[in-house]
């Protein structure tokens, strides 16, 4: 292969079978819990029964999201646990977030492994006490502990990968932090200044932590998309 | 800004990922730097000025 042939395609057949595969799984996940869902909650779905128990409707959209979360975190903990020993996952850039199977990648999904388990653990108490803030006392201490332990974690994790990834990727982090902490600021502002004139009722921190990484998430995808032209290429991209 | 990365690789006849091995970047970052997304560190610049032997005013240009 030359070193100025011309990169494949994004819209690859390879590209169109993996993401039909996809949506076809995702078709038959959402159907099962869908009919998982009619069956258990026969008058109404999840928000329905949520706002039956007393939730206001912030808090329940606030709940779905951040379960929405959980689970990508989740499935990422997975998907970088399975790329540190396999070189096929980890070489695929649209699972790994354009990380890719390069030495400085491969060398960073450790660190990254653990982060996600330590962010899903502190993101699933957070929700476990948003969802259920009437749990025993006694419960308190251990979800501290591991809320602390695994922030710690979390924060040792972020450190190593700073020094781990290239200057390129720094970059997209340090963007897609900056942005969406702005974006946020904003957002806050505006809701500070509504709550305090009684324009809407209060907002809680958990509400407020689920919009900021919805956001995050978005302007990463932004600012990645923009920076690497090949971030959505399944494999290696060939030379530009 | 402007640069000549892509020549000067093509001319030494080396892959993207001989070039990001031998800066000791990932493949995106060469891959970012030739196609305009991304405008390197200045410590990043002086490496690949070293590495081809040529001033970096050689190797980017600024488009101002």
């Amino acid at each position: 292969m030359s070193a100025l042939e011309k990169p494949k395609a994004i819209f690859s057949p390879k590209w169109l079978v993996s993401v039909g595969a996809l949506a076809v799984c995702g078709g038959a996940f959402g159907y099962v819990t869908g009919d998982w869902f009619a069956e258990r909650f026969p008058h109404g779905g999840g928000f329905s029964y949520l706002a039956e128990q007393g939730y206001p409707p912030l808090t329940i959209i606030s709940l779905v999201l951040g379960g929405v979360l959980l689970f990508i975190y989740v499935c990422s903990a997975i998907v970088y646990g399975l790329a540190i020993v396999n070189k096929g996952i980890a070489s695929n850039r649209v699972l790994t977030g354009g990380l890719g199977g390069n030495p400085s990648s491969r060398k960073a999904y450790p660190y990254i492994f653990v982060f996600y388990i330590a962010y899903a653990a502190v993101f699933g108490i957070l929700t476990l006490y948003a969802a259920s803030p009437n749990l025993p006392t006694s419960f308190a201490w251990p979800m501290f502990l591991i809320g602390l332990v695994s922030s710690i974690a979390m924060a040792w994790s972020a450190t190593k990968l700073w020094f781990i990834l290239d200057e390129f990727f720094r970059t997209i982090w340090v963007e897609a932090c900056a942005l969406a902490s702005f974006i946020m600021l904003v957002i806050v502002l505006i809701v500070a200044s509504a709550v305090s004139v009684g324009l809407m009722p209060a907002v809680t921190l958990y509400s407020g932590l689920v919009l900021y990484q919805l956001i995050y998430l978005i302007t990463y995808g932004i600012v990645a998309g923009a920076r690497d032209p090949n971030m959505l290429e399944m494999g290696e991209p060939e030379d530009a | 800004m402007k640069n000549r990365l892509k020549v000067l690789r093509a001319e030494r006849d080396w892959s993207q990922s001989d070039l990001a091995d031998a800066l000791d970047v990932s493949r995106q970052t060469i891959n970012a730097l030739e196609t305009g997304k991304y405008d390197p560190s200045l410590p990043l610049a002086f490496k690949i000025a070293r590495l081809f032997a040529l001033p970096i005013e050689a190797i980017f240009e600024d488009t101002l």
